[in-house]
Protein backbone atom coordinates (compact mmCIF):
# COMPACT_ATOMS: atom_id res chain seq x y z
CA UNK A 1 0.00 0.00 0.00
CA UNK A 2 1.51 3.37 -0.94
CA UNK A 3 1.99 5.90 1.85
CA UNK A 4 0.85 8.69 -0.47
CA UNK A 5 -0.96 8.35 -3.75
CA UNK A 6 -2.36 11.12 -5.89
CA UNK A 7 -4.16 10.62 -9.19
CA UNK A 8 -4.46 13.52 -11.64
CA UNK A 9 -4.75 15.87 -8.69
CA UNK A 10 -5.76 19.35 -9.77
CA UNK A 11 -6.33 22.43 -7.67
CA UNK A 12 -6.20 25.84 -9.25
CA UNK A 13 -6.68 29.30 -7.82
CA UNK A 14 -8.12 32.37 -9.48
CA UNK A 15 -4.60 33.61 -10.19
CA UNK A 16 -3.95 30.52 -12.33
CA UNK A 17 -1.53 29.12 -9.77
CA UNK A 18 -1.99 25.73 -8.17
CA UNK A 19 -1.36 22.17 -9.32
CA UNK A 20 -2.47 20.32 -12.45
CA UNK A 21 -2.72 16.58 -13.02
CA UNK A 22 -0.27 15.68 -10.29
CA UNK A 23 0.04 11.89 -10.08
CA UNK A 24 2.44 10.74 -7.44
CA UNK A 25 3.13 7.59 -5.48
CA UNK A 26 5.26 7.43 -2.36
CA UNK A 27 5.93 3.97 -0.96
CA UNK A 28 5.80 3.12 2.74
CA UNK A 29 9.16 3.49 4.46
CA UNK A 30 10.53 5.80 1.78
CA UNK A 31 12.19 9.16 2.24
CA UNK A 32 10.75 11.18 -0.58
CA UNK A 33 11.84 14.63 -1.67
CA UNK A 34 9.34 16.96 -3.28
CA UNK A 35 11.35 19.61 -5.04
CA UNK A 36 10.46 22.81 -6.75
CA UNK A 37 10.97 26.54 -6.64
CA UNK A 38 8.73 28.78 -4.58
CA UNK A 39 5.21 28.86 -5.97
CA UNK A 40 5.66 25.58 -7.85
CA UNK A 41 2.78 23.85 -6.07
CA UNK A 42 4.55 21.94 -3.29
CA UNK A 43 2.56 23.51 -0.46
CA UNK A 44 -0.70 23.28 -2.41
CA UNK A 45 -0.16 19.52 -2.77
CA UNK A 46 0.52 19.19 0.95
CA UNK A 47 -2.58 21.25 1.79
CA UNK A 48 -4.70 18.90 -0.29
CA UNK A 49 -3.20 15.89 1.51
CA UNK A 50 -4.13 17.51 4.84
CA UNK A 51 -7.61 18.46 3.55
CA UNK A 52 -7.02 22.19 4.00
CA UNK A 53 -7.80 22.55 0.31
CA UNK A 54 -10.37 20.54 -1.64
CA UNK A 55 -9.17 19.46 -5.09
CA UNK A 56 -10.98 20.56 -8.25
CA UNK A 57 -10.49 17.08 -9.67
CA UNK A 58 -8.44 13.96 -9.09
CA UNK A 59 -7.89 12.16 -5.82
CA UNK A 60 -5.38 11.86 -3.04
CA UNK A 61 -4.95 9.13 -0.47
CA UNK A 62 -2.66 8.53 2.48
CA UNK A 63 -1.97 4.97 3.62
CA UNK A 64 -5.04 3.82 1.73
CA UNK A 65 -7.35 6.46 3.20
CA UNK A 66 -9.00 9.13 1.11
CA UNK A 67 -7.59 12.52 2.09
CA UNK A 68 -10.94 14.27 1.82
CA UNK A 69 -13.49 11.64 2.86
CA UNK A 70 -11.37 10.11 5.64
CA UNK A 71 -9.43 13.18 6.60
CA UNK A 72 -9.63 12.65 10.37
CA UNK A 73 -8.21 9.11 10.13
CA UNK A 74 -5.52 10.39 7.77
CA UNK A 75 -4.46 13.08 10.21
CA UNK A 76 -4.21 10.52 13.01
CA UNK A 77 -1.40 8.87 11.06
CA UNK A 78 0.45 12.03 10.08
CA UNK A 79 3.02 14.27 11.68
CA UNK A 80 3.07 17.66 9.96
CA UNK A 81 5.69 20.36 10.00
CA UNK A 82 4.47 23.50 8.21
CA UNK A 83 6.68 25.67 6.05
CA UNK A 84 6.11 28.69 8.23
CA UNK A 85 5.67 27.85 11.88
CA UNK A 86 3.00 29.87 13.66
CA UNK A 87 2.52 28.85 17.27
CA UNK A 88 0.15 30.46 19.75
CA UNK A 89 2.34 33.22 21.15
CA UNK A 90 0.36 33.58 24.36
CA UNK A 91 1.53 30.14 25.48
CA UNK A 92 4.90 28.89 26.66
CA UNK A 93 6.62 26.23 24.59
CA UNK A 94 5.71 23.58 27.15
CA UNK A 95 2.05 24.65 27.19
CA UNK A 96 1.95 24.48 23.39
CA UNK A 97 3.43 20.98 23.37
CA UNK A 98 1.04 19.88 26.14
CA UNK A 99 -1.87 21.22 24.10
CA UNK A 100 -0.71 19.37 20.99
CA UNK A 101 -0.24 16.19 23.04
CA UNK A 102 -3.81 16.49 24.33
CA UNK A 103 -5.10 16.90 20.77
CA UNK A 104 -3.18 13.80 19.76
CA UNK A 105 -3.86 11.72 22.84
CA UNK A 106 -1.22 9.04 22.24
CA UNK A 107 2.06 10.77 22.97
CA UNK A 108 4.83 9.10 24.93
CA UNK A 109 6.05 11.80 27.38
CA UNK A 110 9.47 10.15 27.62
CA UNK A 111 10.00 10.31 23.87
CA UNK A 112 8.80 13.90 23.78
CA UNK A 113 11.27 14.83 26.50
CA UNK A 114 14.02 13.04 24.60
CA UNK A 115 13.21 14.97 21.42
CA UNK A 116 13.29 18.27 23.33
CA UNK A 117 16.68 17.43 24.78
CA UNK A 118 18.16 16.34 21.48
CA UNK A 119 16.93 19.48 19.77
CA UNK A 120 18.26 21.52 22.68
CA UNK A 121 15.01 23.27 23.63
CA UNK A 122 14.25 21.63 26.99
CA UNK A 123 15.55 24.58 29.01
CA UNK A 124 13.64 27.21 27.02
CA UNK A 125 10.22 25.61 27.11
CA UNK A 126 9.05 27.54 30.17
CA UNK A 127 9.40 30.86 28.32
CA UNK A 128 6.50 32.38 26.34
CA UNK A 129 6.64 31.59 22.64
CA UNK A 130 6.56 35.30 21.78
CA UNK A 131 10.16 35.49 23.06
CA UNK A 132 11.36 32.64 20.81
CA UNK A 133 13.61 32.99 17.79
CA UNK A 134 12.49 31.54 14.45
CA UNK A 135 14.78 28.55 14.97
CA UNK A 136 13.39 27.86 18.43
CA UNK A 137 9.81 27.90 17.10
CA UNK A 138 10.88 25.57 14.32
CA UNK A 139 12.31 23.14 16.88
CA UNK A 140 9.08 23.15 18.90
CA UNK A 141 7.21 22.44 15.67
CA UNK A 142 9.59 19.55 14.89
CA UNK A 143 8.89 18.03 18.31
CA UNK A 144 5.12 18.25 17.80
CA UNK A 145 5.47 16.60 14.39
CA UNK A 146 7.53 13.69 15.67
CA UNK A 147 6.35 13.14 19.25
CA UNK A 148 3.60 10.63 18.47
CA UNK A 149 5.82 8.51 16.18
CA UNK A 150 3.63 9.05 13.09
CA UNK A 151 3.51 6.58 10.22
CA UNK A 152 3.88 9.42 7.75
CA UNK A 153 5.83 12.62 8.22
CA UNK A 154 4.88 15.50 5.96
CA UNK A 155 7.52 18.18 6.18
CA UNK A 156 7.21 21.45 4.31
CA UNK A 157 10.61 23.12 3.98
CA UNK A 158 11.72 21.56 7.27
CA UNK A 159 15.16 23.05 7.80
CA UNK A 160 14.24 26.72 7.43
CA UNK A 161 15.69 28.58 10.39
CA UNK A 162 17.70 25.67 11.79
CA UNK A 163 21.43 25.99 12.41
CA UNK A 164 23.66 23.32 10.79
CA UNK A 165 24.19 21.42 14.03
CA UNK A 166 20.46 21.08 14.67
CA UNK A 167 19.90 20.26 11.00
CA UNK A 168 22.22 17.31 11.52
CA UNK A 169 20.23 16.16 14.58
CA UNK A 170 17.00 16.66 12.67
CA UNK A 171 18.10 14.43 9.81
CA UNK A 172 19.25 11.85 12.35
CA UNK A 173 15.76 11.90 13.86
CA UNK A 174 14.25 11.42 10.41
CA UNK A 175 16.53 8.49 9.72
CA UNK A 176 15.55 6.93 13.06
CA UNK A 177 11.88 7.46 12.33
CA UNK A 178 12.34 5.83 8.97
CA UNK A 179 14.17 2.87 10.49
CA UNK A 180 11.09 2.38 12.68
CA UNK A 181 8.93 2.17 9.56
CA UNK A 182 7.86 5.78 9.06
CA UNK A 183 7.58 7.35 5.63
CA UNK A 184 9.03 10.81 5.13
CA UNK A 185 7.61 13.19 2.55
CA UNK A 186 9.69 16.33 2.47
CA UNK A 187 9.15 19.37 0.31
CA UNK A 188 12.14 21.58 -0.23
CA UNK A 189 13.86 23.97 -2.54
CA UNK A 190 17.21 23.17 -0.88
CA UNK A 191 18.54 20.52 -3.22
CA UNK A 192 21.52 19.46 -1.14
CA UNK A 193 19.41 18.36 1.83
CA UNK A 194 17.13 16.29 -0.38
CA UNK A 195 20.11 14.78 -2.17
CA UNK A 196 21.63 13.82 1.18
CA UNK A 197 18.55 12.27 2.74
CA UNK A 198 15.99 11.10 0.21
CA UNK A 199 15.68 7.91 -1.83
CA UNK A 200 13.41 9.31 -4.50
CA UNK A 201 12.52 12.73 -5.63
CA UNK A 202 9.79 14.42 -7.61
CA UNK A 203 10.36 17.70 -9.41
CA UNK A 204 7.43 20.07 -9.72
CA UNK A 205 7.22 23.32 -11.57
CA UNK A 206 4.33 25.67 -12.32
CA UNK A 207 1.97 23.12 -10.77
CA UNK A 208 3.04 20.25 -13.04
CA UNK A 209 5.10 17.25 -12.06
CA UNK A 210 8.17 17.06 -14.28
CA UNK A 211 9.72 13.80 -13.14
CA UNK A 212 9.61 11.28 -10.30
CA UNK A 213 12.69 9.14 -9.98
CA UNK A 214 15.25 7.60 -7.66
CA UNK A 215 17.97 10.10 -6.98
CA UNK A 216 20.70 7.66 -8.00
CA UNK A 217 18.95 6.83 -11.29
CA UNK A 218 18.37 10.49 -11.95
CA UNK A 219 22.02 11.21 -11.39
CA UNK A 220 23.14 8.22 -13.45
CA UNK A 221 21.20 9.50 -16.43
CA UNK A 222 22.45 13.00 -15.97
CA UNK A 223 25.32 14.71 -17.74
CA UNK A 224 28.75 14.08 -16.22
CA UNK A 225 31.96 15.91 -16.97
CA UNK A 226 35.11 13.86 -17.49
CA UNK A 227 38.46 15.67 -17.40
CA UNK A 228 41.26 13.63 -18.97
CA UNK A 229 44.94 14.24 -19.62
CA UNK A 230 46.45 11.92 -22.23
CA UNK A 231 50.16 11.24 -22.71
CA UNK A 232 49.80 11.37 -26.50
CA UNK A 233 47.84 13.38 -29.01
CA UNK A 234 44.47 12.21 -30.26
CA UNK A 235 41.91 13.46 -32.75
CA UNK A 236 38.40 14.46 -31.78
CA UNK A 237 37.04 11.89 -34.21
CA UNK A 238 38.42 9.16 -31.96
CA UNK A 239 35.85 10.13 -29.33
CA UNK A 240 32.86 10.49 -31.61
CA UNK A 241 30.57 8.34 -29.49
CA UNK A 242 26.80 8.60 -28.93
CA UNK A 243 26.09 10.85 -25.92
CA UNK A 244 29.65 12.11 -25.72
CA UNK A 245 30.90 15.53 -26.72
CA UNK A 246 34.64 16.13 -26.67
CA UNK A 247 36.60 19.34 -26.33
CA UNK A 248 40.37 19.54 -26.59
CA UNK A 249 42.35 22.11 -24.58
CA UNK A 250 45.73 21.18 -26.12
CA UNK A 251 48.68 19.32 -24.61
CA UNK A 252 46.59 16.17 -24.28
CA UNK A 253 43.96 17.78 -22.02
CA UNK A 254 40.37 16.91 -22.87
CA UNK A 255 36.95 17.61 -21.42
CA UNK A 256 34.19 15.14 -22.24
CA UNK A 257 30.55 15.78 -21.50
CA UNK A 258 28.80 12.45 -21.15
CA UNK A 259 25.09 11.82 -21.08
CA UNK A 260 24.23 8.29 -20.03
CA UNK A 261 26.70 5.43 -19.65
CA UNK A 262 30.40 6.17 -19.13
CA UNK A 263 31.50 2.75 -20.30
CA UNK A 264 31.97 3.44 -24.08
CA UNK A 265 34.17 6.45 -23.34
CA UNK A 266 36.27 4.57 -20.76
CA UNK A 267 36.81 1.75 -23.26
CA UNK A 268 37.85 4.20 -25.96
CA UNK A 269 40.25 5.96 -23.56
CA UNK A 270 41.80 2.59 -22.72
CA UNK A 271 43.47 2.70 -26.14
CA UNK A 272 45.55 5.65 -24.91
CA UNK A 273 48.00 6.22 -22.11
CA UNK A 274 46.01 8.20 -19.52
CA UNK A 275 47.95 10.50 -17.17
CA UNK A 276 45.00 11.83 -15.23
CA UNK A 277 41.25 11.26 -15.14
CA UNK A 278 38.57 12.97 -13.09
CA UNK A 279 34.83 12.39 -13.25
CA UNK A 280 32.61 15.10 -11.86
CA UNK A 281 29.28 13.65 -10.73
CA UNK A 282 26.29 15.75 -11.62
CA UNK A 283 24.77 17.40 -8.61
CA UNK A 284 21.03 17.27 -8.13
CA UNK A 285 21.08 20.98 -8.68
CA UNK A 286 22.52 20.54 -12.17
CA UNK A 287 19.89 17.92 -12.96
CA UNK A 288 17.21 20.14 -11.59
CA UNK A 289 18.33 23.08 -13.69
CA UNK A 290 18.51 20.86 -16.77
CA UNK A 291 14.92 19.76 -16.33
CA UNK A 292 13.82 23.31 -15.87
CA UNK A 293 15.76 24.49 -18.88
CA UNK A 294 14.09 21.74 -20.92
CA UNK A 295 10.69 22.93 -19.72
CA UNK A 296 11.49 26.52 -20.61
CA UNK A 297 12.61 25.49 -24.08
CA UNK B 1 -13.30 18.85 21.40
CA UNK B 2 -13.03 19.31 25.18
CA UNK B 3 -9.27 19.92 24.77
CA UNK B 4 -9.96 22.57 22.14
CA UNK B 5 -12.56 24.24 24.34
CA UNK B 6 -10.29 24.26 27.40
CA UNK B 7 -7.46 25.60 25.24
CA UNK B 8 -9.67 28.46 24.04
CA UNK B 9 -10.74 29.24 27.61
CA UNK B 10 -7.13 29.30 28.75
CA UNK B 11 -6.09 31.60 25.91
CA UNK B 12 -8.91 34.03 26.62
CA UNK B 13 -9.05 33.84 30.40
CA UNK B 14 -7.43 37.25 30.95
CA UNK B 15 -9.81 39.05 28.60
CA UNK B 16 -12.76 37.24 30.13
CA UNK B 17 -11.67 38.09 33.66
CA UNK B 18 -11.06 41.73 32.77
CA UNK B 19 -14.42 42.16 31.04
CA UNK B 20 -16.25 40.18 33.71
CA UNK B 21 -14.63 42.29 36.44
CA UNK B 22 -15.52 45.54 34.66
CA UNK B 23 -19.10 44.41 34.08
CA UNK B 24 -19.47 43.27 37.67
CA UNK B 25 -18.11 46.53 39.01
CA UNK B 26 -20.31 48.58 36.70
CA UNK B 27 -23.46 46.62 37.60
CA UNK B 28 -22.62 46.73 41.32
CA UNK B 29 -22.00 50.49 41.35
CA UNK B 30 -25.12 51.18 39.31
CA UNK B 31 -27.17 49.00 41.64
CA UNK B 32 -25.75 50.93 44.59
CA UNK B 33 -27.05 54.19 43.19
CA UNK B 34 -30.16 52.71 41.59
CA UNK B 35 -32.58 53.63 44.42
CA UNK B 36 -31.53 57.28 44.34
CA UNK B 37 -31.65 57.36 40.53
CA UNK B 38 -35.15 55.92 40.71
CA UNK B 39 -36.20 58.69 43.06
CA UNK B 40 -34.63 61.44 40.96
CA UNK B 41 -36.05 60.13 37.69
CA UNK B 42 -39.52 59.86 39.10
CA UNK B 43 -39.27 63.46 40.31
CA UNK B 44 -37.96 64.54 36.90
CA UNK B 45 -40.70 62.68 35.03
CA UNK B 46 -43.30 64.59 37.03
CA UNK B 47 -41.85 67.82 35.66
CA UNK B 48 -42.09 66.70 32.03
CA UNK B 49 -45.35 67.89 30.41
CA UNK B 50 -47.63 64.96 29.62
CA UNK B 51 -47.60 65.62 25.84
CA UNK B 52 -43.80 65.37 25.83
CA UNK B 53 -43.60 62.16 27.83
CA UNK B 54 -43.94 59.76 24.83
CA UNK B 55 -40.93 61.47 23.25
CA UNK B 56 -38.77 60.61 26.23
CA UNK B 57 -39.22 56.98 25.40
CA UNK B 58 -39.73 53.75 27.25
CA UNK B 59 -36.25 53.60 28.61
CA UNK B 60 -36.64 56.62 30.80
CA UNK B 61 -39.90 55.45 32.33
CA UNK B 62 -38.03 54.39 35.43
CA UNK B 63 -41.12 53.99 37.48
CA UNK B 64 -39.75 51.11 39.50
CA UNK B 65 -36.47 49.62 40.50
CA UNK B 66 -36.62 47.39 37.43
CA UNK B 67 -37.00 50.53 35.31
CA UNK B 68 -33.73 51.94 36.64
CA UNK B 69 -31.97 48.60 36.28
CA UNK B 70 -33.27 48.37 32.71
CA UNK B 71 -31.39 51.60 32.03
CA UNK B 72 -28.27 49.94 33.44
CA UNK B 73 -28.83 46.87 31.27
CA UNK B 74 -29.08 48.97 28.13
CA UNK B 75 -26.46 51.51 29.12
CA UNK B 76 -23.80 52.14 26.41
CA UNK B 77 -21.01 51.18 28.84
CA UNK B 78 -22.69 47.88 29.68
CA UNK B 79 -23.46 47.21 26.01
CA UNK B 80 -19.90 48.05 24.99
CA UNK B 81 -18.36 45.70 27.58
CA UNK B 82 -20.61 42.82 26.54
CA UNK B 83 -20.22 43.69 22.87
CA UNK B 84 -16.44 43.72 23.22
CA UNK B 85 -16.63 40.02 23.97
CA UNK B 86 -19.45 39.00 21.62
CA UNK B 87 -18.11 40.95 18.65
CA UNK B 88 -14.43 41.02 19.58
CA UNK B 89 -14.05 37.31 20.26
CA UNK B 90 -16.69 36.12 17.79
CA UNK B 91 -15.37 38.03 14.79
CA UNK B 92 -11.74 37.10 15.44
CA UNK B 93 -12.31 33.49 16.50
CA UNK B 94 -11.62 31.89 13.13
CA UNK B 95 -10.38 34.76 10.93
CA UNK B 96 -7.53 35.73 13.26
CA UNK B 97 -6.40 32.10 13.62
CA UNK B 98 -6.26 31.80 9.85
CA UNK B 99 -4.38 35.07 9.49
CA UNK B 100 -1.81 34.22 12.14
CA UNK B 101 -1.40 30.73 10.69
CA UNK B 102 -2.10 28.97 14.00
CA UNK B 103 -5.12 27.15 12.55
CA UNK B 104 -2.79 25.27 10.19
CA UNK B 105 -1.17 23.31 12.99
CA UNK B 106 -4.45 22.74 14.83
CA UNK B 107 -6.12 21.26 11.77
CA UNK B 108 -3.11 19.03 11.07
CA UNK B 109 -4.29 17.08 14.13
CA UNK B 110 -7.23 14.69 14.07
CA UNK B 111 -9.69 17.48 14.81
CA UNK B 112 -12.53 18.29 12.47
CA UNK B 113 -13.42 21.79 11.39
CA UNK B 114 -16.80 21.28 13.07
CA UNK B 115 -15.04 20.59 16.36
CA UNK B 116 -12.90 23.71 15.97
CA UNK B 117 -15.94 25.85 15.24
CA UNK B 118 -17.96 24.26 18.05
CA UNK B 119 -15.17 24.94 20.55
CA UNK B 120 -15.12 28.59 19.48
CA UNK B 121 -18.92 28.82 19.75
CA UNK B 122 -18.84 27.20 23.17
CA UNK B 123 -16.16 29.59 24.40
CA UNK B 124 -18.17 32.51 23.07
CA UNK B 125 -21.31 31.28 24.80
CA UNK B 126 -19.44 30.58 28.04
CA UNK B 127 -18.27 34.19 28.16
CA UNK B 128 -21.74 35.52 27.38
CA UNK B 129 -23.36 33.36 30.06
CA UNK B 130 -20.67 34.24 32.59
CA UNK B 131 -21.10 37.98 31.91
CA UNK B 132 -24.89 37.74 32.26
CA UNK B 133 -24.51 35.94 35.58
CA UNK B 134 -21.91 38.43 36.80
CA UNK B 135 -24.24 41.29 35.85
CA UNK B 136 -27.28 39.99 37.72
CA UNK B 137 -25.27 38.79 40.73
CA UNK B 138 -23.45 42.12 41.01
CA UNK B 139 -26.81 43.91 40.71
CA UNK B 140 -28.31 41.78 43.48
CA UNK B 141 -25.25 42.45 45.64
CA UNK B 142 -25.48 46.21 45.04
CA UNK B 143 -29.17 46.29 45.93
CA UNK B 144 -28.59 44.09 48.98
CA UNK B 145 -26.17 46.73 50.28
CA UNK B 146 -29.16 49.10 50.59
CA UNK B 147 -31.36 46.24 51.83
CA UNK B 148 -33.31 46.58 48.64
CA UNK B 149 -34.50 43.74 46.45
CA UNK B 150 -36.00 43.33 43.04
CA UNK B 151 -39.79 43.00 43.48
CA UNK B 152 -39.88 40.01 41.15
CA UNK B 153 -37.03 38.36 43.04
CA UNK B 154 -34.85 35.67 41.43
CA UNK B 155 -37.37 35.19 38.60
CA UNK B 156 -36.74 38.72 37.36
CA UNK B 157 -32.98 38.19 37.42
CA UNK B 158 -33.30 34.82 35.68
CA UNK B 159 -35.45 36.22 32.85
CA UNK B 160 -33.10 39.18 32.48
CA UNK B 161 -30.05 36.94 32.35
CA UNK B 162 -31.65 34.74 29.69
CA UNK B 163 -32.55 37.86 27.70
CA UNK B 164 -28.94 39.07 27.86
CA UNK B 165 -27.62 35.67 26.78
CA UNK B 166 -30.01 35.63 23.82
CA UNK B 167 -29.15 39.20 22.76
CA UNK B 168 -25.37 38.77 22.92
CA UNK B 169 -25.58 35.17 21.78
CA UNK B 170 -27.23 36.47 18.64
CA UNK B 171 -24.59 39.20 18.15
CA UNK B 172 -21.82 36.69 18.88
CA UNK B 173 -23.18 34.09 16.46
CA UNK B 174 -23.44 36.67 13.66
CA UNK B 175 -19.85 37.72 14.45
CA UNK B 176 -18.69 34.09 14.35
CA UNK B 177 -20.37 33.63 10.98
CA UNK B 178 -18.52 36.72 9.67
CA UNK B 179 -15.29 35.21 11.02
CA UNK B 180 -15.86 31.81 9.44
CA UNK B 181 -16.53 33.36 6.05
CA UNK B 182 -13.46 35.62 5.97
CA UNK B 183 -9.81 35.03 6.75
CA UNK B 184 -6.82 34.82 4.46
CA UNK B 185 -3.44 33.91 5.84
CA UNK B 186 -0.93 36.70 6.15
CA UNK B 187 -3.28 39.52 5.25
CA UNK B 188 -1.86 41.60 8.07
CA UNK B 189 -5.06 41.84 10.06
CA UNK B 190 -7.14 43.14 7.16
CA UNK B 191 -9.35 40.05 6.94
CA UNK B 192 -10.00 39.74 10.68
CA UNK B 193 -10.60 43.50 10.59
CA UNK B 194 -13.16 42.95 7.84
CA UNK B 195 -15.00 40.34 9.93
CA UNK B 196 -14.87 42.69 12.91
CA UNK B 197 -16.22 45.52 10.77
CA UNK B 198 -19.17 43.51 9.49
CA UNK B 199 -20.06 42.22 12.92
CA UNK B 200 -19.73 45.62 14.54
CA UNK B 201 -21.76 47.15 11.71
CA UNK B 202 -24.54 44.64 12.31
CA UNK B 203 -24.66 45.41 16.06
CA UNK B 204 -24.42 49.20 15.72
CA UNK B 205 -26.94 49.51 12.87
CA UNK B 206 -29.32 47.25 14.77
CA UNK B 207 -28.94 49.38 17.89
CA UNK B 208 -29.61 52.63 16.05
CA UNK B 209 -32.65 51.25 14.20
CA UNK B 210 -34.13 50.42 17.60
CA UNK B 211 -33.10 53.71 19.21
CA UNK B 212 -34.42 55.75 16.28
CA UNK B 213 -37.68 53.83 16.31
CA UNK B 214 -38.22 54.76 19.95
CA UNK B 215 -37.92 58.45 19.38
CA UNK B 216 -39.20 58.86 15.81
CA UNK B 217 -42.61 57.51 14.93
CA UNK B 218 -41.79 57.13 11.20
CA UNK B 219 -38.94 54.77 12.07
CA UNK B 220 -41.00 52.80 14.59
CA UNK B 221 -42.14 50.04 12.16
CA UNK B 222 -38.51 49.23 11.36
CA UNK B 223 -37.71 48.45 14.99
CA UNK B 224 -38.95 44.92 14.44
CA UNK B 225 -35.80 44.27 12.34
CA UNK B 226 -33.53 45.26 15.18
CA UNK B 227 -32.36 42.59 17.59
CA UNK B 228 -32.47 45.18 20.39
CA UNK B 229 -36.24 45.53 19.88
CA UNK B 230 -36.51 41.95 21.08
CA UNK B 231 -34.61 42.58 24.29
CA UNK B 232 -36.62 44.41 26.93
CA UNK B 233 -34.89 44.15 30.30
CA UNK B 234 -37.54 46.20 32.08
CA UNK B 235 -40.24 43.67 31.31
CA UNK B 236 -37.92 40.78 32.09
CA UNK B 237 -36.78 42.23 35.43
CA UNK B 238 -40.42 42.73 36.40
CA UNK B 239 -40.77 38.95 36.22
CA UNK B 240 -43.41 39.17 33.50
CA UNK B 241 -43.56 35.96 31.41
CA UNK B 242 -41.14 36.51 28.54
CA UNK B 243 -42.20 37.29 25.00
CA UNK B 244 -41.47 33.92 23.43
CA UNK B 245 -41.69 35.31 19.90
CA UNK B 246 -38.91 37.78 20.73
CA UNK B 247 -36.81 35.03 22.23
CA UNK B 248 -37.44 32.80 19.25
CA UNK B 249 -36.35 35.65 16.96
CA UNK B 250 -33.05 36.11 18.81
CA UNK B 251 -32.46 32.40 19.28
CA UNK B 252 -33.43 31.63 15.69
CA UNK B 253 -31.08 34.26 14.28
CA UNK B 254 -28.26 32.91 16.46
CA UNK B 255 -28.86 29.31 15.36
CA UNK B 256 -29.15 30.36 11.72
CA UNK B 257 -25.85 32.26 11.94
CA UNK B 258 -24.15 29.24 13.49
CA UNK B 259 -25.47 26.99 10.74
CA UNK B 260 -24.12 29.42 8.11
CA UNK B 261 -20.76 29.56 9.91
CA UNK B 262 -20.60 25.76 10.10
CA UNK B 263 -21.59 25.13 6.49
CA UNK B 264 -19.21 27.73 5.07
CA UNK B 265 -16.26 26.85 7.31
CA UNK B 266 -16.66 23.13 6.74
CA UNK B 267 -16.62 23.49 2.96
CA UNK B 268 -14.23 26.34 2.26
CA UNK B 269 -10.60 26.13 1.22
CA UNK B 270 -8.15 27.09 3.91
CA UNK B 271 -4.83 28.41 2.68
CA UNK B 272 -3.19 27.90 6.05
Amino acid sequence: MPAISTRALTKTYGSGKGIRDVSLEVQEGEMFGFLGPNGAGKTTTIRVLLDFLRPDSGSASVLGLDCQKESLQVRKLIGFLPGEVHLEERLTGMEALDTFARYRGDVDPGYRRDLCERLDIASGLSRPIRTYSKGMKQKVAIVQALMHRPRLLILDEPTEGLDPLIQHTFFQLLTEARSQGATVFMSSHVLSEVERTCDRVALIRSGRLLVTEEIQALKARATRTVEVTLAESASADAFALPGVSAESHGEGRWTFTVTGELDPLVKRLAAYSVRDLEVARASLEAIFMRYYAKEDA
Amino acid sequence: MISLFLHELRLNRRVMLALGGALGLFAFLMALIAPSIQESLNEAMKLVPSFLRPLVGDRLKATGLEGVLAIVYTHPVWLTLNGAWAVGYGARAIAADIERGTLGLTLAYPLSRTQVLASKALTLLSGIIAFALVTVLATAAGLAYHREALPAGPTGYAWAAIGMVLLFGCIGAVSLACSAITGVRGSGGAEAGKALGWALGFAVVSYFIDALGQFWKTAEPYRVWSIFRHYDPKVLLAGTPPDLVAWAYLGGLAVLSLIVAWQVFDRRDLSI
